[in-house]
């Protein structure tokens, strides 16, 4: 007894037709650098998220370095400005749990994973807002977890350190309070620089006038401060969802994180 | 080989209605979640809960039932029902009843958890988001109860092979051993990542977990999962799909080499799911990728084949010309047995596509583009959501049927359950394959922010497409209403027949005889040998060279439990 012909004629077509999809996949890798995500073993972890431009005067082009923190739900930074045409080492990981980043306009996908630096390569050729998103659920604020780059225009020459931002001037007394916004993880959902994320920026706080979501008005004092650290859902802030997790502070921390909030006045560099 | 219906023993019975009720039962759930999860994703709900029920709750519930309960269940009902009636010696009651107790209890234990909130972790339950330990212990007690199951298989198995020298093993049983060989060498992994790692972790008997490794051992299990759902359906189309359509199987030894294949090539080619992770060379990630193409290879062979033997059922009903015969098929018939057609076969015709979408996923260049994005969804839910999903449902009423001898209540009704369900899903995977091109995330709860008009994150492509993709989920919606409406009126309503386990049995057209598909051992062998090639170093490296372990965190803190107060 023996295989019919046709059996064995499928089952040539049928090999060599993947053959043919395998070769395209090789042709991919040779011909347009098409590969998967690799094992990075010369990085050291990091948890701050960081942009080094590293300028070129031969050819007058940036190169970027930019390290990216995911967490829960934030990209550190947030907004990555960059020049058109430069080349961008992407170094991505996690400080907590897992979360993956999709950039808008290229084939970047990766995951970032705790423990592990995940790594890609990529450009941008046309200015423009470029979004990326986490794709890997990551708790109940995932679907708010999301970043930008933003590309400029490279007419012109640029000189390194553009991108650098200045540090916040703090002073000794409210640094305790900052420290705990910092162990508290505060700050994956209040930024200090006025970008919006999940939460109310931290930016000119007190003495803000701020709508509630009940439609009153009120302007941001102490008590209040302490209240809505306390019972986060009472007082909500309008169109933010209800997120923050209730809070157990004793109350000299949290006059220390009031202290350092009331440093964050509008006009304190 | 004929076969003659077989008159169950009141526990044999009484057995396989528990493992066929409680899970179609349980699908109401997750068929609920279904449908209100794309009306979460097309942003008509703009709420983290809805009903009481949280979305990623309810996402939880819908994989963990629908992918891992109902198959499970399923698979090890069709195997118990399998053995008694192709090997006609009995199974061993106590050890079968073990073994569905534990799948009970454990699926009540995780089913309870899940919906007290304490596990809104998804059907992967990556750490370190954790769950409460009741829930690992749960999945770990419905895994070892068809492991205990599968063994009782064995001794009928070995006793017919002695008592039949020479004889070819009948296909379905050849079918449904290489399922549960995949299942269990695919949950060895499984196991060890849940009882090893994540266990004692949730319980704080240690503080941290390697996250990389627990991912890599999830996907050494996952994707071997997926033909542990597949390979049932197979049994259907090789053993049973050519005879209700009015033929024969084309060729025996395509069938028999088919499982040999798989059982060889589902286990090795789990990276291929992890081509975006860190910590893992590309080379190992492109050998998986290559074995991945290997395994399409039986899939190709199965198409021919099918689309052999359904040709030659025609061409028996005086089907005539190139493509004309396809239409003397039974399409639309409720005489007799033949409602089974429509429902196996219309699952084909959805594999079509999810085979070509496996493929490109599977393919490295491609894969960047729709990793994590509703593109994935929409590639199972012609796969697990198609031929699995329609294999079992209808395998599942045929057995009440036949073992409680109550004809299909609603003949037409049913009839119209396959057809919904393949027309939702087109309009479903349509709109979910368009959305992740354009790179919208899976299991994400879209109408917080990406459809939802208010917020800066708002994309209008997404949701203008997504109105595709709730149409597509209420016809399925629809579909599932008629089959419970129909399941239930069966189950309740009187016995006017003979009550004895049958099923159709397909006669060979070509019998070969070829020895090295008709035993598993060499294949055994081999299978164990590629395994060891394709993780062991992938497995060093993993464990090696992740820097930092991860401490347990929970869904709704950023902050890690441990330093929670």
């Amino acid at each position: 007894m023996q295989i019919h012909w046709t059996e064995k004629l499928v089952a040539v077509i049928a090999s060599g037709l993947l053959l043919s999809f395998l070769a395209a996949l090789i042709a991919g890798y040779y011909f347009y650098d098409l590969d998967v995500a690799d094992c990075v073993t010369d990085v050291p972890l990091f948890s701050k998220g960081e942009v080094h431009q590293i300028f070129d005067p031969t050819n007058y082009r940036s190169k970027y370095e930019v390290k990216v923190v995911a967490k829960m739900w934030t990209f550190d930074p947030p907004v990555i400005e960059v020049v058109a045409g430069s080349d961008i080492d992407f170094y991505l990981t996690s400080t907590d749990v897992i979360h993956g980043v999709i950039i808008q306009g290229t084939n970047v996908n990766l995951m970032a994973v705790p423990g592990v630096v995940n790594f890609a390569r990529l450009s941008f050729d046309q200015p423009g807002e470029y979004s990326f998103l986490c794709h890997e659920y990551c708790g109940s604020g995932h679907q708010s977890m999301a970043g930008k780059f933003v590309v400029k225009s490279n007419e012109g020459v640029y000189r390194p350190g553009d991108i650098a931002t200045a540090p916040v001037a703090i002073s000794s007394a409210a640094l305790a309070g900052r420290a705990l916004l910092d162990k508290n993880g505060c700050l994956a959902c209040h930024s200090l620089d006025g970008t919006p994320i999940l939460a109310p920026t931290f930016k000119g706080i007190f003495g803000r006038t701020q709508s509630l979501s009940d439609g009153s008005n009120i302007v941001i004092d102490e008590a209040y401060l302490k209240d809505s650290i306390l019972h986060p859902t009472a007082k909500m802030v309008k169109g933010y969802q209800p997120l923050m997790p209730q809070m157990n502070i004793p109350e000299s921390d949290l006059q220390a994180i009031v202290d350092y909030l009331k440093s964050m006045k509008v006009g304190t560099p | 080989m004929n076969f003659v219906p077989l008159s169950l023993s009141k526990s044999d019975r009484n057995l396989l209605l528990v493992q066929i009720v409680f899970p179609v039962s349980l699908l109401i759930l997750g068929i609920y979640h279904g449908f209100i999860q794309v009306l979460y994703r097309a942003g008509i709900i703009q709420s983290q809960s809805f009903l009481g029920l949280d979305y990623y709750q309810g996402l939880t519930l819908h994989g963990v039932i629908n992918a891992i309960v109902f198959t499970t269940f399923f698979a090890v009902g069709f195997g118990n029902a399998l053995i008694l009636y192709y090997l006609r010696s009995g199974l061993c009651r106590t050890t079968a009843w073990v073994g569905n107790i534990m799948m009970l209890v454990g699926t009540l234990l995780a089913a309870a958890i899940i919906l007290a909130g304490k596990a809104n972790i998804l059907y992967t339950f990556y750490p370190p988001l954790k769950g409460h330990p009741l829930f690992y212990i749960g999945a770990v007690l419905l895994v070892i109860g068809s492991w205990v199951s599968f063994f009782n298989w064995i001794p009928p198995y070995l006793k017919w092979r002695r008592e039949n020298p020479g004889k070819k093993t009948p296909m379905a049983i050849l079918g449904i051993f290489a399922s549960f060989i995949v299942w269990f060498i695919a949950t060895l992994p499984l196991a060890f990542e849940v009882l090893v790692l994540l266990l004692p972790w949730s319980l704080g008997w240690t503080d941290e977990v390697n996250v990389t490794l627990a991912r890599t051992l999830f996907w050494f299990f996952g994707h071997p999962l997926v033909y542990f759902w597949l390979l049932p359906a197979y049994t259907m189309y090789y053993a049973m799909l050519p005879k209700i359509a009015g033929g024969k199987l084309y060729s025996d030894f395509a069938g028999r080499l088919a499982f040999m294949l798989f059982i060889l090539l589902s286990c090795p080619i789990g990276l291929h799911h992890q081509y975006s992770d860190p910590g893992i060379q590309s080379s190992w990630k492109w050998f998986h990728g290559i074995l991945t193409f290997c395994v399409a290879l039986p899939s190709f062979i199965t198409a021919f084949t099918l689309a052999a033997s359904m040709e030659i059922g025609a061409r028996s009903r005086g089907g005539k010309g190139l493509f004309a015969w396809w239409a003397k098929l039974p399409h639309w018939n409720s005489k007799g047995d033949q409602w089974l057609f429509p429902y196996l076969f219309l699952g084909l015709i959805l594999f079509l596509f999810g085979g070509i979408t496996g493929i490109i996923n599977a393919s490295a260049a491609m894969n960047g583009l729709i990793h994590n994005t509703s593109w994935v969804p929409a590639h199972f839910h012609t796969t697990l959501g198609g031929p699995v999903f329609l294999a079992f449902i209808a395998m599942s009423l045929w057995m009440v049927v036949k073992i409680l001898g109550k004809p299909v209540r609603y003949p037409r009704l049913n009839l119209s359950v396959p057809y919904l369900w393949i027309l939702g899903v087109v309009f479903f995977s349509t709109g979910m394959s368009v959305t992740g091109l354009m790179g919208e995330p899976r299991r994400t709860n879209m109408g917080m922010t990406f459809t939802n008009p208010e917020s800066p994150l708002f994309h209008e492509g997404w949701k203008f497409i997504s109105h595709f993709v709730v149409i597509g989920g209420t016809i399925m919606f629809l579909s599932m209403i008629a089959y419970f409406i129909v399941f239930f009126g069966t189950l309740f309503s009187s016995k006017t027949e003979d009550d004895r386990l049958d099923f159709p049995n397909a006669e060979p057209f070509h019998d070969e005889n070829i020895s090295w598909v008709q035993n598993f051992k060499p294949w055994l062998v081999a299978t164990a040998l590629v395994l060891a090639v394709a993780y062991t170093i992938p497995l060093l490296e993993v464990y090696k060279g992740t820097k930092k372990g991860a401490p347990a965190y929970s869904p709704d803190n950023p902050i890690p439990l441990r330093d929670q107060k």
